[in-house]
């Protein structure tokens, strides 16, 4: 046999191999999305454009793929309890909640990054609260969800802010519609929160404002990451899902479209007022897909103070995590690698 | 001033006091901004709103408020309490072979349950809680199922910390796997034979309700906040009954004890060895019973006391017999239950697996020598479960979704499962052994389909008995 026929053999055998472990198609790409206190099926920025625009059904309605929406009131907790028992396929969720899964051994590649820098959260307490400044607190009965990002945040706040732990506080781990009833009924001292709907009813105030413009080391991001498993079934529906989410990105994410991102915002239940308080100042800077040196730091950094704050037990390599492939083929294939190559590169000094 | 004039008077007494109600939009009210890119962007948002508008807005939510009076004032049930009314009924078609109706439809259960919280600690979750329902077993008078209060000592405001329950009450006893299961680790619509057997097997009181105290705790909880997710390192019950049944006064001087441990392994959520949990239970009881005259003779009652004849307690004389008539049957006393159990619910595969164990003293008539004679029975039963759950029913979290639909995630719950009673380990020809495959289908949030195909054979019996269930369960 010669090295021709040998190759030619070897070509066929891994041809066959393939065809046997990918099937052209799913009937249908589950979706697992963070819900929302208001109990509304919607999500917010380039997802929530996609889930308007019904981007993706069109983009598979010819092979008879169909798309399942699935929003989880427990958010990232609930997200990665769905990755795990095998019923979802492509989902998106906070730093901590994707890294504690990954930590655990969930089978998942990031494919997309999300929210990366931008936006406003709040820590508030009643509006008759005694409680003036972050120092106040210590002590104090703090809630928030934990696993979520919120959790990281906290920890992060605390850490920076006060020189404090989460054990120099007594943190109730609620949800955030319990939440709001929690801190109105006087249960809790404070609420750390990116909802400013007590505010705007009176019953509560704004003690502290997270801006993570202003204050980039304490940020939080999301993931969007299928699980491994469908990636090796379905490279090319991925890749397609991603040029979809991409190509709406390069549309959306534009000053001149800011008035419409924000009314579609508001689809989840969130007001107009509290979506204009708590937005990114720059859409584009915050929401672009781009895997850059900026996004890659703040990934370093989540793992590393997740692992600090014993949030996970183990750590692990980004680069093990990521799969860009899709990624950048659909950033060519747009034309758009050079549009947000560089856009949060001058920001990374404001990380050191 | 009833509730709707109150809030027409305070909207309109705010509509007046409100400064620049009304006025047009001017040139220029909507608002520009600069975003970070230097652009100048048009905020639409802080356009002025107009009379008309706001009246608008005023009428719809005085509709809303007329609503919701009305509704409250003449449609609404209202409780002291928060209350949770929950309905369980099973419509059953069953063939049971060489029997004399072989065939029947039948509602096996109908049911009632009232819960919630009497005190709701927000802060630390140290509520006190409620439990009520009532039962019809076949189309029989309904009865009292669990009847208990429960307060939560330790607090639950922190998923790592241990927990403490104490529950008075007619309630289930801490014995067991089966015995206290949900639907969860219970799939069948029959229970094994040793839970379903009558008196006087030594086990079927397992699956009725007591009136007592049960005290649940858990220690060394591993937490996994990434999945929501607590698992004890290990569990403890301990239950102290009267030992008469549900619904029933005390009819002896010693209490039944009850107790039972749980042991899981410390592992996250993501770990093949989640949901696994080594159990052991232990019962031990002492009863006064009435029991049924032979065939010759009418009932009787006769009263067995761990006291001498002075009424002071003494081993010596193990018991004493208030009442003697002729030819009595058995009698019974001191009663003594082990048992331990496997489990691995970890869906999609479930495993179960449980054995018991019995001795039950008893005296009966010996007509030779015209006296009583102390007895033991002993018995031994064991159980062995496999199922899946291919569908999301059990993932407690999927099912919280917000959907605009009534929506459910339906699952199929196939199972197979082998059990066997020996009622009296002394006596030949006795061995019941029962072969139980069968499938579940949840297609609504609280409605089942269920199957069952149970072989039964008796040792000493030639033929084997065939049952065939076909059962909804449904509620709300």
């Amino acid at each position: 046999m010669n090295i021709r026929s040998l190759r030619t053999i070897l070509t066929a055998g891994l041809l066959l191999a393939a065809a046997a472990t990918r099937a052209d198609a799913p009937k249908v790409i589950r979706l697992g999305l963070v819900g929302n206190k208001y109990n509304k099926p919607f999500t917010t920025s380039v997802f929530g454009f996609a889930q308007q625009r019904q981007a993706w059904e069109k983009e598979f309605a010819k092979e008879g793929i169909k798309i399942e929406w699935n929003f989880f009131t427990a958010t990232g907790p609930a997200i990665n309890e769905a990755v795990a028992n095998g019923t979802l396929d492509i989902a998106s969720s906070g730093d901590l909640p994707s890294i504690i899964g990954r930590s655990g051994g969930l089978p998942t590649k990031v494919i997309l990054p999300t929210g990366i820098g931008g936006g406003k959260n709040y820590v508030i307490v009643q509006s008759n609260s005694a409680l003036r400044t972050l120092q106040d607190l210590k002590g104090k009965r703090i809630t928030f969800q934990k696993g979520t990002y919120f959790h990281l945040l906290w920890d992060r706040l605390a850490k920076y802010q006060l020189g404090a732990t989460e054990k120099d506080f007594k943190i109730y781990s609620l949800t955030s519609g319990d939440q709001d009833v929690a801190l109105a009924s006087g249960q809790v001292d404070a609420e750390l929160t990116n909802s400013t709907d007590l505010v705007d009813r009176g019953v509560g105030r704004i003690l502290y404002t997270i801006d993570f413009d202003d204050n980039p080391k304490l940020s939080n991001f999301g993931n969007i990451y299928a699980t491994e498993d469908f990636i090796r079934k379905y490279p090319d529906i991925v890749q397609r899902f991603v040029d979809v989410y991409v190509k709406i990105a390069a549309e959306v994410l534009t000053p001149q479209f800011r008035n419409e991102y924000n009314k579609q915002a508001t689809s989840s239940g969130v007001s107009l007022k509290n979506v204009l308080a708590t937005q990114a100042r720059d859409n584009e800077f915050s929401w672009n897909p781009a895997v850059d040196a900026y996004y890659l730091k703040r990934l370093r950094s989540a793992i590393d103070d997740a692992k600090e704050y014993g949030l996970v037990r183990r750590t692990f390599e980004p680069k093990d995590w990521l799969d860009t492939r899709f990624l950048d083929k659909a950033l060519k294939e747009q034309g758009l690698d050079a549009r947000w190559k560089d856009l949060r590169t001058p920001a990374l000094s404001r990380l050191e | 001033m009833n509730s709707v004039s109150l809030s027409r008077l305070i909207l309109l007494t705010g509509l007046a006091v409100v400064p620049n109600l009304g006025a047009q939009p001017t040139s220029g009210s909507t608002d520009t901004v600069t975003d970070s890119t230097g652009n100048t962007v048009t905020d639409t948002s802080k356009a002025p709103v107009t009379r008309e508008e706001l009246y608008g807005v005023i009428g719809q939510v005085l509709n809303v408020d007329d609503f919701y009076s009305r509704a409250l004032t003449f449609t609404t049930p209202q409780t002291n309490r928060p209350l949770t009314l929950g309905a369980t009924i099973q419509t059953r078609y069953t063939y049971i072979q060489d029997q004399p109706t072989p065939n029947t439809f039948s509602i096996p259960l109908a049911s009632l349950s009232f819960s919630g919280l009497l005190y709701k600690d927000f802060q630390e979750g140290r509520n006190l809680a409620y439990s009520l329902g009532f039962s019809s077993i076949n189309g029989g008078t309904p009865a009292p199922t669990d009847a208990s209060i429960a307060y939560t000592f330790l607090s639950t405001a922190d998923l790592g910390s241990p927990s403490l329950v104490v529950s008075v009450g007619q309630q289930k006893k801490p014995f067991g796997l089966e015995a206290q299961s949900t639907d969860e680790q219970l799939p069948s619509i029959t229970s094994s034979l040793y839970l379903t057997a009558g008196v006087p097997y030594n086990f079927s009181d397992l699956f009725a309700r007591d009136i007592g105290i049960v005290v649940r705790a858990d220690a060394l909880p591993e937490v996994d906040y990434g999945y929501n997710y607590r698992s004890p390192l290990i569990s403890v019950a301990a239950g102290f009954f009267n030992g008469s049944g549900a619904n029933a006064l005390d009819n002896n001087r010693d209490k039944e004890w009850t107790l039972r441990a749980v042991l899981a392994p410390p592992v996250d959520y993501y770990n093949l060895l989640r949901g696994l949990a080594v159990g052991a239970s232990f019962d031990k009881s002492e009863r006064f019973l009435t029991i049924p005259g032979g065939a010759t003779t009418p009932a009787k009652t006769f009263w067995i006391y761990k006291t001498n004849a002075a009424g002071a307690k003494t081993d010596s004389a193990k018991y004493t017999v208030a009442a003697v008539n002729a030819n009595p049957d058995s009698l019974q006393a001191d009663r003594t239950r082990y048992g331990v159990d496997l489990s691995y619910i970890r869906t999609p595969v479930n495993f179960t697996a449980e054995a018991v164990y019995a001795t039950q003293d008893s005296a009966y008539w010996d007509a030779g020598s015209r006296s009583f004679k102390d007895d033991q029975r002993r018995s031994w039963a064991g159980s062995v479960a496999f199922f899946l759950n291919i569908g999301e029913q059990y993932l407690k979290q999927y099912r919280n979704q917000s959907r605009a639909d009534d929506w459910w995630p339906v699952t199929w719950q196939p199972f197979f499962r082998v059990d066997g009673l020996d009622p009296n380990i002394d006596v030949t020809g006795d061995w019941q052994l029962a072969v139980t495959p069968g499938v579940n289908v949840f297609f609504a949030r609280t409605t089942k389909f269920q199957l069952d195909w149970s072989w039964r054979k008796t040792e000493n019996r030639p033929a084997a008995n065939a049952q065939y269930l076909a059962q909804f369960q449904y509620g709300f």
